[in-house]
């Protein structure tokens, strides 16, 4: 049976992978969860899993995709669990270059931000991979384990839908 | 003028959190993943000892591939607690590591012949049920097919890798239309299942990709009988 070797802590691919990976997966899993402190526990238990399956990963250049897909199920299963996380939502961070425009703009960004929470879970999905981690179509099927043209499908709903709430005046 | 794609992007990466990569929190997580895995190993004479009891049970005589100490998570206690629920499987020996369960699901991690019998390496997930709970291998009362758009997706929390046998005559069986039953249409297409061999099965590694969600069937004496490869989305 393969056994992740006691001197895998030591293997400069993993600290490549976690230098890389872990602010982008907070911030991802924090747009899916809106709650920071979830975000990280999720990520981190993500890179518990890819420690733990390092050596059985088939393509090691492959950590980063492997990361997203754990995120994505861990994050899917501590919503799900936790039923109460929508009242959960933690205030939303806003940050803008000018006081003057600070109004408008934490208005718009709140209200994208709520569209984002009212999204459908695979839409929600879709779009954060999309506009946060600017994954391709075919990235963003690989890593929820959807066709293409599904994936197309819920980022136009998706963008529909945020686009609305761009609009919104 | 920005576009709306580039606006919306803007918005997305504002309203995500910063988390800065610290090296003391990936020292803190390397420590995290020795000690499952030690805990794993100090835990496994606990786990024979548990297996033996239901062999009692059960009337099996369970007999390890290589005789070697297994690996064994201790979040799966069901694998102990649910087999005894399902004694119409365990009339005969146990087949390699086949723990009397009538179904499992997982990931193929390779198929291989051994001594003019096919096998299997098999990495067993959990499937999400509606309570928030876990199901696995022996929880099954059915076919555990996972296919079409789903809300219940799969977790691994067990390393342990199970070699199962395969009958000659096992049917292995993949999706011809998988793009429609993943479709987001409203009706989404009934899966269109296709035979294919077993030397197939083994040389078609991009029919068991990472995604692929496995259901084995396996036959009373613990050979499988059927291996679907299926996969939700």
């Amino acid at each position: 049976m393969a056994v992740v070797p006691e001197d895998t802590a030591d293997d400069e691919a993993v600290v490549v992978v976690f230098h890389r990976e872990y602010p982008a997966m907070v911030g991802m899993a924090s747009l899916l969860l809106r709650d920071r402190a979830a975000a990280e526990d999720v990520v981190q238990e993500a890179f518990v899993c890819l420690l733990l399956k390092w050596d059985r990963l088939r393509d090691p250049s492959k950590a980063g995709a492997y990361l997203r897909t754990t995120v994505l199920n861990v994050a899917r299963g501590r919503l799900r669990r936790d039923r109460t996380a929508q009242r959960k939502l933690r205030p939303l961070r806003v940050v803008v270059d000018s006081t003057e425009d600070a109004a408008l703009a934490s208005t718009e960004h709140v209200r994208v931000m709520a569209a984002v929470d009212g999204l459908p879970r695979r839409q929600r999905e879709c779009a954060v991979l999309r506009y946060y981690l600017d994954l391709s179509d075919g990235e963003i099927a690989e890593a929820l384990g959807m066709a293409i043209g599904s994936v197309k499908s819920h980022l136009h709903r998706a963008r529909a839908a945020l686009e609305a709430a761009l609009e919104e005046r | 003028m920005s576009t709306t794609d580039d606006r919306l992007r803007d918005h997305f990466h504002r309203g995500a959190a910063d988390a800065p990569a610290d090296e003391a929190l990936l020292d803190t997580l390397r420590a995290e993943a020795l000690r499952r895995r030690r805990r794993r190993r100090t835990t496994t004479a606990g786990f024979v000892a548990a297996a033996a009891v239901v062999v009692t049970v059960l009337g099996l005589a369970v007999v390890n591939s290589d005789g070697s100490p297994e690996e064994v998570d201790v979040v799966a206690p069901t694998t102990t607690t649910t087999t005894t629920t399902t004694p119409t499987t365990t009339t005969a020996p146990a087949t390699r590591d086949w723990d009397g369960a009538r179904f499992d699901l997982g990931r193929i991690e390779r198929v291989h012949r051994e001594d003019d019998e096919w096998l299997v390496d098999f990495d067993r997930v959990q499937l999400t049920t509606d309570d928030g709970g876990l199901a696995s291998g022996p929880d099954f009362t059915e076919e555990p097919v996972v296919v079409g758009n789903t809300d219940e997706p799969t977790v691994n929390e067990n390393l342990r890798l199970r070699t199962y046998a395969l009958r000659p005559d096992a049917e292995a069986l993949v999706i011809d239309n998988l793009r429609d039953t993943c479709s987001y249409l409203e009706t989404w297409a009934t899966p269109r299942w296709r035979r294919i061999t077993l030397d197939e099965l083994a040389s078609g590694r991009e029919l068991w990709d990472e995604f692929t969600q496995v259901a084995l069937t396996f036959d009373p004496q613990g050979y499988v009988m059927r291996v679907r490869l299926a996969s939700g989305c």
